[in-house]
């Protein structure tokens, strides 16, 4: 709903807009009229007058709607007084001016405009200096001030505030700032300044303090530190108190002094993404800013400027991730484990890497490592495993040695890893002797070892570990005996990789005999198998060994069937003595029946 | 050199620099884009907390295989022979321009008979297509009540790989390779093969495993399935490893020169992948090499283990892979898209994969990997209940059916023999415990040991992440 008031004030922000119609054709008509007098040749008086009238309108309008601004909030003072009856005038000149702008008698007219033109440029003036204030069409060629000195910056204000008590004649706390070497020097309780560091500086410390606190500077009841002459003392030591040349005056963002940071916590966070770009800018540690703009500070140049201006918070710092290295391929895990200062370790690391073996943690919140040889299985000998095993022995979790030529010596120390669950062993050298070597680990949860030459004492040394869970042993030389030892311990999962079998529960009946197929199509194998087979198939499928062909010949060649090559059709193993039957049979099963033994 | 903490802190592109910088006003132009930049890269170099799995070996079926005639038992379908689906049932899904001028949409049964083997629940159903997994059927965490919203294959795979059906985010394996910290390591640690199929194949693209907005040293790394793996790893005639080491050498210098001027994070992803390179040279023979096997485990991948290029021996060599550190490790196999033809080509496309999945699940468990591998089976989407083109006996189509389908789970921390969530009689929609592919990533992020809301990556403003703004993890099926 628009409100009276609003609607006043929205005529009233119209002036800044209509005012330049005025200006501009009573500009326009005193080119005219006055060209017209230099020339010899007066204008028009007709169209004078009409410009005349739109003209005084125009300035009626402007001076309405300037009416109107002045009454919103924030405006006021003689500059806008006198603008404003500057204003007003101007409108009632004009009106008078258009009303005479049509006679004969030309003088009158041109008098009126005189006079318009004056206040009109006078009003303008001092509008202008309303929006944009004094001085601003001068101050392009207002030479910039002089940077300041020590003389003419610095001196001035130890000789106002601080001379009294700490100069020529007296020097209280035995602190003289009237000479250089007192400045310096400082008092009996130390360096009053610290060169570059303007908010370690006691000087300024002292300045900061409570006017009540009794060791406040200047002290109370005296003339204080007006805040322009604290900047500037603050840039002059941010610059290293340099008591000859300029220094910049502009003074570095305050930050909290030295020694209290003692109490803090220094770390920044560690690691993650993200979304806190702008947070995080302000809460971790300032100190942090010094130490690592240099090496921002390639990137930076452009940002000095805006850095200094006023208390910006110092955004640019780096997020307080953990560096990680920046060759190709390089991992970044490093960072995410606790002994980062462990640097036997961390060499260990790198070193594992560096020969492609597969080190990592396991998991971000997990310190244990999976440590895996299988990538370069094939040209990894024992000797040079244990050397990169040894200095990251101490945080291995899972440990993966499939085909690697390891032995037994290695196991003495895999049996020294007091993290390790999971050990790959498979396709070793490793014997029973270091198995044996392993008894007694408190965490080893499973042990692979497919493919090695152990012997049935293994058996035995396997059930020393009392961690242990899950044993695999394909092929591994132990004897059916040896294994169900172990299968009897209950809590051991033993996997002897033998070839499963199907263990069928039931066969669906075949379907129905279904209407004879239209000749041509490859016809359904339900109907054949019925008329060959009085047996049921399930007898057969019901067999563990549901592949054994259920035919001894081969119903293509009429060779006998190698067993290697079965098909299953119509519910049933079909044998055939060649890879080459089979495709043979598919095309027209029906031209092939399958003898299958009637036993 | 700059100081380490500064190099690190601002690996950004002079275009990303000005950009950041010109949003920035006046006087806090360097100072706001710094702090940006400095929070910029969140690189986690260790997984958020103990995962279960360490690596993941994703087997990819490309096309949509048919849940209904793989592992969704509906016996009762056989009694619906050629009956229309009802309306209650469809509930107005819309239809690909493929079947939309169908007049009728005839329930098609599965040809296929089904057998129930043991687990750790009432037994798991598994039709006659893929008897070897039957048999290691108590390992397999199978989840029926899958579901996504793309109905077609491009967007539905950007969605199973990058969590959205736009192009242009990181692919799951990216994701992993960030959030792990790309490991200086000789193989990548992340690696794609492709396999043919015999059926209706649908294209891949690159993409599927690219980097996105992801430095680019987290993109997959495609091995071929013919001639060399990777192109190029090999010193060509007349160039020796010294003459090879000294170019790489030279090379890297100049880079190093240009990424401390430009501090370009793209020139720390090329000298990483010069120097991946130069050690693939040896990693790389290492691992094709297949002289070292022994006879028994090649027989149980089965005869194609040995010829490069089938899925038998990609599986091999995923298992080699994983043995050797890589972390992802993605097998895609195209052509289960069976619009026709279903009952001949789903037999070849089964028996394929069958015994190559078995042996890879019992090859990790020999070797104790399959409890911190993750091993995942899964397709795009599923396929419709009715008949695309003329039903018969012995032969039917399926269309796409984004609504319910069904993969598995196996390894390290699933459920071991389980069956999670339930679809309707037609296999048409979920009844309980809906399971979004967003959830499927949260829930594999979890089991690798990331918070999917934690793992983010900064770009264009935005933290973005594989699960986008989605993903619940799907607690029924973890240990």
């Amino acid at each position: 709903m628009i409100t009276e008031s609003a609607l006043t004030q929205f005529l009233g922000r119209l002036h800044p807009l209509v005012l330049h119609l005025p200006i501009g054709l009573w500009l326009g008509i005193g080119v005219l009229e006055f060209g017209g007098l230099l020339c010899r040749r007066p204008a028009s008086r007709g169209t004078l007058a009409v410009l005349a009238w739109i003209a005084a309108a125009a300035a009626a309008l402007a001076a309405g709607a300037g009416w109107l601004l002045a009454q919103e909030d924030g405006y006021g003072g003689r500059t806008l007084e006198a603008h404003r009856w500057l204003g007003v005038a101007t409108a009632i000149i004009a009106v008078f001016a258009a009303a005479i702008a049509g006679l004969q008698r030309r003088s009158p007219f041109r008098v009126l405009l005189a006079f318009l033109l004056g206040t009109m440029l006078a009003a303008g003036h001092l509008g202008s200096q309303l929006t944009h204030g004094e001085d601003w069409l001068a101050a392009p060629f207002v030479p910039p001030p002089p940077a300041p000195t020590f003389a003419t910056a610095v001196q001035p204000l130890f000789e106002a505030r601080c001379s009294k008590c700490h100069g020529a004649n007296k020097q209280k706390g035995d602190l003289a700032l009237h000479t250089r070497m007192g400045i310096e020097h400082g008092g009996k309780n130390g360096a009053v300044l610290a060169a570059g560091k303007p908010d370690d500086s006691e000087m300024v410390r002292r300045i900061l303090l409570p006017a009540d606190d009794e060791d406040h500077m200047p002290p109370d009841g005296k003339p204080q530190v007006t805040p322009k002459e604290l900047g500037l003392l603050r840039a002059w030591i941010a610059a290293g108190a340099p008591f000859e040349g300029e220094f910049a005056p502009t003074p570095p963002p305050r930050r909290e002094p030295a020694h209290r940071d003692a109490d803090r916590d220094p770390a920044p966070d560690h690691g993650t993404a993200a979304g806190d770009d702008t947070g995080n800018a302000g809460k971790t540690t300032p100190q942090a800013a010094p130490t690592t703009q240099p090496a921002v500070a390639p990137q930076q140049a452009p940002q000095q400027p805006a850095q200094q201006t006023g208390p910006q918070t110092p955004t640019e710092q780096p997020h307080g991730g953990t560096p990680a290295p920046a060759t190709p391929g390089g991992r970044g895990g490093d960072g995410t484990d606790a002994p980062a200062t462990d640097a036997a370790f961390a060499a260990g690391l790198q070193a594992l890497r560096a020969r492609l073996v597969h080190a990592a943690p396991i998991a971000e919140d997990e310190p244990g490592l999976w440590v895996d040889f299988a990538p370069i299985a094939a040209t990894m000998t024992e000797a040079e495993a244990r050397t990169l095993l040894t200095p990251v022995a101490a945080r291995v979790a899972e440990l993966g040695l499939a085909r690697v030529p390891v032995d037994d010596d290695l196991l003495a120390l895999c049996a020294r890893m007091p993290m390790l669950r999971r050990l790959d062993l498979r396709q070793t050298r490793v014997t029973t002797r270091g198995l044996q070597a392993l008894a007694g680990h408190a965490t080893l949860q499973e042990l692979v070892l497919a493919e090695t030459h152990l012997d049935d004492q293994a058996a035995d040394a396997l059930l020393q570990l009392p961690a242990l869970r899950k044993v695999h042993l394909w092929n591994a030389g132990l004897s059916a005996a040896a294994l169900a030892k172990l299968s009897a311990r209950a809590d051991l999962h033993v996997d002897t990789g033998a070839a499963p079998a199907a263990a069928v529960l039931e066969v669906e009946a075949p379907p129905a005999g279904n209407p004879a197929a239209t000749p041509g199509a490859a016809p359904a194998a339900a109907p054949a198998a019925a008329a060959t087979t009085p047996n049921a198939p399930a007898n057969t499928a019901a067999n563990a060994d549901a592949l054994r062909p259920v035919n001894d010949v081969c119903p293509v060649s009429g060779k006998p069937v190698d067993a290697r090559y079965v098909v299953v059709h119509g519910g049933r193993a079909v044998g055939f003595c060649c890879p080459n039957c089979p495709k043979t049979f598919w095309a027209e099963p029906a031209k092939y029946p399958v003898a299958a033994r009637t036993n | 050199m700059t100081h380490p903490l500064f190099e690190r802190a601002l690996t950004i592109t002079r275009r990303r620099f000005f950009g950041s910088a010109a949003r920035s006003l006046g006087s806090a132009l360097g100072t706001a884009s710094l702090l940006h930049l400095l929070g910029d890269e969140q690189r986690r170099p260790a997984p958020h907390f103990r995962p279960k799995a360490k690596r993941l070996i994703y087997l990819h079926m490309e096309g949509g295989p048919s849940q209904l005639d793989l592992f969704d038992h509906k016996p009762q379908l056989r009694a619906r022979f050629d009956e229309d689906l009802p309306d209650s049932i469809r509930n107005g899904q819309r239809l690909t321009g493929m079947t939309s001028g169908q007049k009728r949409f005839p329930v098609a049964p599965s040809v296929f008979r089904f057998t129930r083997y043991r687990n750790n629940q009432d037994g798991a159903w598994i039709s006659e297509l893929m008897p070897h997994l039957g048999t290691v059927a108590d390992e397999l965490c199978f989840v029926h009540s899958m579901h996504t919203e793309a109905i077609n294959h491009e967007p539905a795979i950007t969605m199973f790989q990058t969590g959205t059906q736009q192009p242009g985010r990181p692919s799951l394996g990216s994701w992993l390779s960030y959030g792990l910290g790309s490991s200086n390591s000789n193989l990548p640690t992340f690696v794609v093969m492709i396999t043919q199929g015999f059926g209706n194949m649908q294209a891949l693209s690159a993409r599927f495993w690219g980097n996105g907005f992801l430095p680019s040293e987290h993109q997959g790394c495609k091995l071929r399935s013919s001639g060399d793996p990777v192109l190029y790893l090999r010193d060509p005639g007349g160039v020796t490893t010294a003459d090879r080491r000294a170019m790489l050498d030279l090379v890297a210098d100049l880079d190093e020169r240009e990424r401390d001027a430009t501090l370009d994070p793209e020139i720390e992803a090329r000298l990483a992948q010069q120097e991946m390179a130069f050690r693939m040279q040896m990693s790389v023979p290492e691992l094709t090499d297949l002289s070292g096997e022994d006879e028994a485990t090649l027989q149980l991948y089965g005869d194609d283990a040995r010829k490069p290029g089938t899925f038998a021996s990609s599986c091999l060599l995923a298992r080699r892979l994983a043995e050797r550190g890589v972390r992802c490790i993605q097998l895609y196999m195209r052509g289960w898209d069976q619009h026709g033809a279903l009952p001949k080509e789903m037999r070849l496309q089964a028996k394929a994969v069958d015994q190559p999945i078995r042996a890879l699940l019992v090859d990790l468990r020999r070797r104790g990997l399959l409890d911190d591998t993750l091993v995942l089976w899964s397709g795009e989407f599923g396929r419709t209940v009715y008949s695309q083109g003329t039903l018969k006996h012995d032969d039917y189509g399926r269309d796409h059916h984004p609504r319910c389908f069904t993969l598995w789970l196996a390894g390290g921390g699933v459920k071991p023999g389980i069956s999670y969530g339930q679809t309707d009689d037609y296999s048409y929609n979920i009844v309980q415990d809906p399971v979004h592919v967003h959830d499927l990533h949260a829930t594999m992020l979890h089991l690798l040991g990331f918070d999917h809301e934690r793992l983010t990556f900064r770009h264009q403003g935005r933290d973005f992440r594989l699960t986008d703004v989605f993903g619940k993890v799907v607690r029924g099926i973890l240990t």
